[in-house]
């Protein structure tokens, strides 16, 4: 019990609860803001902000029987106006074909499942009846452009249907926290996490994916398509952190929720903005907002940039880890502290231009390789001739002496042979050995003594940064 | 006796009704501890408040077979209305016809079966009804499966207070002492200003800070 009490402790220290967002992080202007989807826009348009277009605003019957329903495009979403937690909102992706010309008009909507005029009609007044508005009151239908699923994710994802958006919870014009809500079946094409919605972390400092959550419970992968969900690079990152908060900004709220979708072709747009943003973007982030709300809250920069860097310097995590972790793959840099023969310590340059490796004369004499180069000086090979050459002196040598290999090489300096020997590569830092190859060449004129091609950097990924 | 419960009875209000009056705001702070507190999902406190109070005039076995019988045919109508595509209007007047409905089979069945007495107050019928159009509600903006998750969270609530309260013991302290109801909002205030994890937040996050 007195463990528990302790850990109740710890835990209210860093996670926010529903009291706590209640109390200490929402006010009542920015609530009345955000419940209208209508006045959102409006503000968001005003102020240059990107969002999808209306096509139009329904706000009573009579409009509803005077609409011209053969103008809509043939996909398009309905919205209410005051909705709560994304009921009441239905996309339709086309329109079906008439067999007869009598036929009503009907659209295809999520799962398949089609909708014809009539039932478009009754959903619309529905909506006028605050059905789904969030006071039970009298409330508008939104008619709005249908976002387009950007190749990216159909690719990462396979999502075909539903639309996944980013949320980024901003506070004092600090992006806080970011989540990726996927779409799933059971959430009938809604990225809302209580309908059945995928929420995954986002690492704020570089918009990767970390952990996936589903009804508060982990996942690996995504229930409908077993696509990996974790390690996802979100694209347009640093747009979507300054378009959440310049939206946040608009509205005037110092705590809020803004949720962004990316369409094919206009890119990050801003759907909507809450005042009271759901709480399991913590689970999702493994991470409590509560610490990180306070850890801001006594900052003062009021510079959009300088904001965005501040954060991600705060609440990014190890970069370099992840991608390992993620990738399975090391970062290397664009030069790397090497152990020869497990006898000499330098610095080689990462080539991915040049397939092979190669060591300088002066370092595989200390190596172990000095009888080799003795036997290769004195062999006299002259220089600038043609290919054919080469290969015919290279065949010669290795008549002569059976236990020697030799390389024609093409290299920024033209043709040359070089001997070619095994050698054990110990990458120091990240603790790697392979027994490899490598050529002797005169590096003398050079500033590493070594070079590594490709052909040993498969397992690696480069970050031409990362600089010792 | 208090004597303000004295005076009180003198002037023809009754000592049932006093008590009920009494419990209120008792039972209000019972319900906010749960919510804020604890986090039991209920409906709004006020329903929840009254169906205690309708419970107290039914009694627990009596309040629930009507309440478990609203969430059956609730269940029942909504699996058959489904595919008509009604209005809401329409279907709210169809559920709580539907729950009167329910409640009339209800008290017969209690009176046939259990014996027992189903002269209970129009009053009490009217909150339980109010049960059927809060869980239409919920279930349009929650779902069904919270919205079902979300009744029965109510009617746990309700009968923990009801047992709480609904006892001669109780009313006897509420009667001899009436400044417990005051007690009770002094509590509210305190609760109120309660910003730290529920208890059922505790059990959500606790692998938050854990890798």
């Amino acid at each position: 019990m007195i463990k528990q009490l302790k850990e109740y402790k710890k835990l209210s220290k860093s996670v926010l609860g529903i009291n706590a967002r209640n109390l200490l992080y929402t006010d009542r202007k920015s609530i009345s803001i955000s419940n209208s989807k209508i006045r959102v826009k409006e503000i968001l348009k005003e102020n240059l902000i990107p969002t999808p277009e209306t096509i139009s605003i329904i706000k009573s019957f009579e409009e509803i029987n005077s609409f011209d329903f053969s103008s809509l495009p043939n996909s398009f979403v309905i919205k209410p106006n005051k909705g709560l937690g994304g009921e009441g909102i239905i996309i339709l992706y086309g329109r079906k074909k008439k067999r007869n010309l009598e036929d009503e008009d009907a659209w295809i909507s999520a799962n398949k499942q089609i909708i014809n005029l009539s039932e478009l009609k009754i959903h619309m007044v529905n909506i006028l009846n605050g059905y789904y508005s969030i006071n039970k009151k009298n409330d508008k239908v939104i008619l709005e452009e249908r976002i387009k699923n950007p190749d990216f994710f159909k690719q990462s994802l396979h999502i075909s249907e539903g639309l996944p958006d980013i949320r980024v919870i901003i506070y004092k014009n600090f992006p806080i926290m970011a989540e990726l809500r996927i779409p799933t079946i059971e959430s009938k094409g809604k990225a809302n996490l209580h309908s059945g919605g995928i929420g995954v972390g986002i690492d704020i400092a570089n918009g990767t994916t970390t952990n996936a959550i589903m009804k508060d419970e982990y996942i690996e992968n995504h229930p409908d398509t077993e696509e990996k969900l974790t390690g996802i690079k979100i694209p347009y990152w640093d747009k979507i952190l300054e378009m959440a908060i310049k939206s946040s900004i608009a509205i005037k709220a110092s705590f809020t929720g803004v949720d962004i979708s990316i369409d094919k072709e206009k890119g990050p747009l801003v759907m909507e903005v809450n005042a009271r943003p759901g709480l399991s973007i913590q689970i999702a982030n493994k991470d409590g907002l509560k610490e990180r709300l306070e850890s801001i809250s006594k900052l003062k920069v009021n510079n959009i940039k300088s904001n965005i860097n501040i954060a991600k310097q705060i609440f990014g995590g190890e970069i370099e880890e992840e991608i390992s972790e993620i990738t399975g793959k090391i970062v290397l840099g664009r030069n790397t502290k090497v152990r020869l023969n497990d006898k000499e310590n330098i610095i080689a340059k990462v080539d991915t231009g040049a397939y092979s490796n190669a060591i300088s004369y002066e370092i595989a004499g200390k190596v172990g390789y000095s009888d080799i180069i003795e036997e290769f000086q004195k062999a006299n090979i002259p220089k600038n001739i043609d290919i054919n050459s080469y290969y015919r002196i290279k065949e010669k040598l290795e008549k002569e002496n059976p236990d020697r290999k030799y390389i024609v090489l093409k290299s920024s300096n033209g043709i040359s042979l070089r001997p070619l020997v095994n050698i054990k590569l110990t990458f120091v830092e990240e603790e790697i050995e392979i027994i490899t190859t490598t050529s002797i060449a005169e590096r003398d004129h050079l500033k590493y003594d070594m070079i590594l091609g490709r052909k040993d950097l498969k397992n690696f990924l480069i970050d031409v940064t990362k600089n010792l | 006796m208090n004597e303000i419960t004295i005076f009180l009875m003198s002037t023809g209000i009754s000592s049932n009704f006093l008590y009920l009056l009494l419990a209120i705001p008792i039972v209000a702070t019972i319900v906010l501890f749960s919510k804020e507190v604890i986090g039991v999902q209920s409906f709004n406190l006020f329903i929840t408040t009254l169906s205690v109070l309708a419970f107290i005039s039914t009694g627990l076995v009596l309040g629930l077979i009507i309440t478990f019988f609203i969430l059956f045919f609730d269940y029942i109508i909504k699996y058959f209305i489904k595919d008509l595509k009604l209005h809401y209007t329409a279907k709210i007047a169809v559920v709580i016809s539907i729950a009167s409905l329910s409640i009339i089979l209800s008290l017969y069945l209690a009176h046939s079966f259990l014996g027992i007495n189903t002269k209970i107050s129009i009053y009490s019928v009217l909150v339980l009804i109010l049960l059927a159009d809060s869980l239409s509600f919920t279930k349009i903006n929650k779902g069904e499966r919270r919205g079902n998750i979300i009744y029965i969270e109510t009617i746990i609530l309700t009968v923990i207070s009801y047992l709480i309260i609904a006892n001669d013991f109780s009313k006897m302290i509420l009667l001899k002492y009436p400044y417990i109801s005051i007690i009770a909002i002094i509590a509210d205030i305190y609760i109120g200003r309660f910003s730290s994890l529920r208890v059922r937040e505790f059990y959500r996050f606790r692998n938050v800070n854990k890798e």
